[in-house]
């Protein structure tokens, strides 16, 4: 198959996830409402924290709240959490088939879950930007950040859900995945910096998030909006390794499950 | 009316028991999963032990004073969401028709849909929850008396019926949607990660929804205020102590009248 090939596939699959997305206008109204409530609960508890200093891990209030409000903006567009249905036609066999198409399946993935990724930026982070920014939660970024902020979602977003595929990839080998997926869960929202900016650790956690792939995710381009680290273009740089070694890795894991499809006579 | 409770409350207990031994036979999932679930409460509590190493008190609350209300957050929430368990299946059970057959079931819809499944699995956050608050007492070394342990049991009771009374609220929606949705999240783990923290912290219009209109604040803050003897700025207590149970009480029957009105509108539209 030629890389053409794989690319206008991948893009095939994107469009009809993202069709498939703007089916559920109200289940997207409620989500809405309750990251708006999240969005809120962490912003006031935080700041309520700067009650009697100006900094905290190098982070002022300004930044906190800003913090708070892209992580939350963009947890759906980097997703820590999710069913991405592989686990599901490894139970029924639906797999079989999915193995005896002429695609990349990795690619295929990817190509349908950026498709939710595309349609949760628009459904679901700008209205929350929105309401930060109304919250006067928001602080904006120096315009020339911009681009590389994007780019860092992109490479977060990749990551999230490489992660997510080799939760469901375990399902191969352990029939339910449940287990790793809660493991995985409390690892990511944690090390994500979904709960704390990482910025709060002390310096052995630091050091111990920094062999994970979860800061790759929700914290790397909120850090680089709010001006965290000194050099973005080495975060992205970063987060672009971690890409390429996690997608290998999902390759090199879906290989061998489907070898052990094909012992079970599948 | 006595009879017939004391046999729809066995037929429960019954249904109970099989979803329990179900699960018990699939003991390697079950542990797995336990543990995830763990997992993710625990290291919840690590972020505030960290947030902690930063501040001496959050609005006047000291770190092991924050972490009893995390964990009576998590014990009610975990409590709640596990004897509900059952409602997951409500969207389905609708959309194919098969609440028909609920209906006509010698047992009152709300029992037969809750007893399907009990997931304890699910109790994984209580456990963490009954593990914080037990070490937070352990260190805030409070005089104890017959009072004080009333107070606590009954601040889980209330906490578990406030949660549970969302769940049920949830799935009675699902009579209009047929989809469940997110909303009701807002206001259960919402109300879990809201109540993790102090209410007096956050803004009025928002505290005054979780206080008087979804009463997961009430239920949480006001016994804890009482309890811990913390100063309390809304004005809330002693009274609101004696109110609680009357709060959380009054909530669950609103959820229960959503629930009826639900099964009825099911049963108008010929169901």
């Amino acid at each position: 198959m030629t890389g053409s090939h794989v690319v206008s596939n991948g893009w095939a699959h994107a469009r009809i996830a993202l069709q498939r997305q703007l089916v559920y206008r109200f289940s997207n109204w409620s989500g809405l409402f309750t990251n708006c409530f999240f969005l809120y609960f962490r912003a006031y508890a935080l700041r309520a924290c700067y009650e009697h200093r100006d900094s905290i891990g190098g982070l002022d209030v300004a930044q906190i709240v800003t913090y708070v409000t892209v992580s939350q903006a963009f947890l759906m567009v980097i997703p820590a959490w999710g069913k991405v249905g592989v686990a599901d036609s490894v139970r029924s066999g639906q797999i079989a088939i999915d193995l005896a198409r002429p695609t990349d399946f990795v690619t295929c993935y990817l190509g349908s879950r950026f498709g939710v990724s595309t349609y949760y930026s628009v459904a679901r982070a700008l209205p929350l930007l929105v309401v930060g920014g109304l919250a006067g939660f928001l602080t904006l970024p120096p315009i020339g950040v911009l681009p590389i902020f994007l780019l860092s979602v992109v490479l977060a977003a990749w990551i999230a859900h490489l992660i997510l595929l080799l939760i469901e990839l375990s399902s191969f080998w352990l029939g339910s995945e449940q287990g790793v997926r809660w493991l995985v869960l409390g690892f990511s929202s944690l090390f994500s910096g979904l709960i704390l900016p990482i910025d709060f650790f002390p310096a052995w956690a630091q050091m111990l998030s920094r062999f994970l792939p979860f800061e790759q995710t929700l914290y790397a381009p909120t850090s680089v909006w709010i001006g965290a680290e000194a050099g973005v273009l080495s975060v992205v740089g970063v987060q672009f390794l971690w890409a390429v070694l996690l997608t290998a890795l999902a390759r090199t894991v879906f290989q061998a499950g489907r070898r052990e499809v094909l012992v079970h006579g599948g | 009316m006595g009879a017939d409770l004391r046999v729809w409350m066995r037929m429960y207990g019954s249904m109970v028991a099989a979803s329990v031994r179900e699960q018990m036979s699939y003991r390697g999932s079950f542990a797995f999963e336990l543990l995830g679930r763990l997992t993710v409460t625990g290291l919840e509590l690590v972020g505030l032990l960290f947030l902690f190493e930063h501040v001496d008190a959050i609005a006047g609350w000291t770190k092991w004073e924050v972490i009893y209300l995390y964990g009576m957050a998590s014990i009610c929430l975990g409590l709640g969401e596990a004897l509900t368990t059952g409602f997951d299946a409500m969207p389905e059970l609708i959309r194919s028709g098969s609440f028909d057959y609920v209906l006509v079931r010698p047992l009152p819809a709300l029992l037969f849909v809750l007893g399907r499944e009990v997931k304890l699995r699910i109790l994984g956050r209580s456990l963490q929850g009954a593990l914080a608050v037990g070490l937070c007492l352990s260190h805030l070394m409070l005089l104890w008396d017959v009072g004080s342990v009333l107070l606590l049991v009954s601040s889980v009771i209330c906490g578990v019926a406030v949660y549970a009374g969302l769940f049920l609220a949830s799935a009675a929606q699902c009579f209009w949607t047929v989809e469940s949705t997110e909303m009701f999240n807002a206001f259960t783990y919402g109300g879990a990660q809201m109540t993790e923290y102090p209410v007096s912290l956050y803004p009025d219009w928002l505290r005054s929804i979780f206080l008087y209109v979804v009463p997961v604040g009430f239920v949480s803050y006001v016994p804890a205020v009482s309890l811990l003897g913390k100063s309390d700025p809304l004005g809330l207590t002693p009274w609101g102590v004696w109110v609680t149970p009357v709060v959380a009480g009054a909530f669950l029957a609103v959820c229960l009248f959503f629930w009826r009105l639900g099964v009825r509108r099911y049963e108008g539209a010929g169901g």
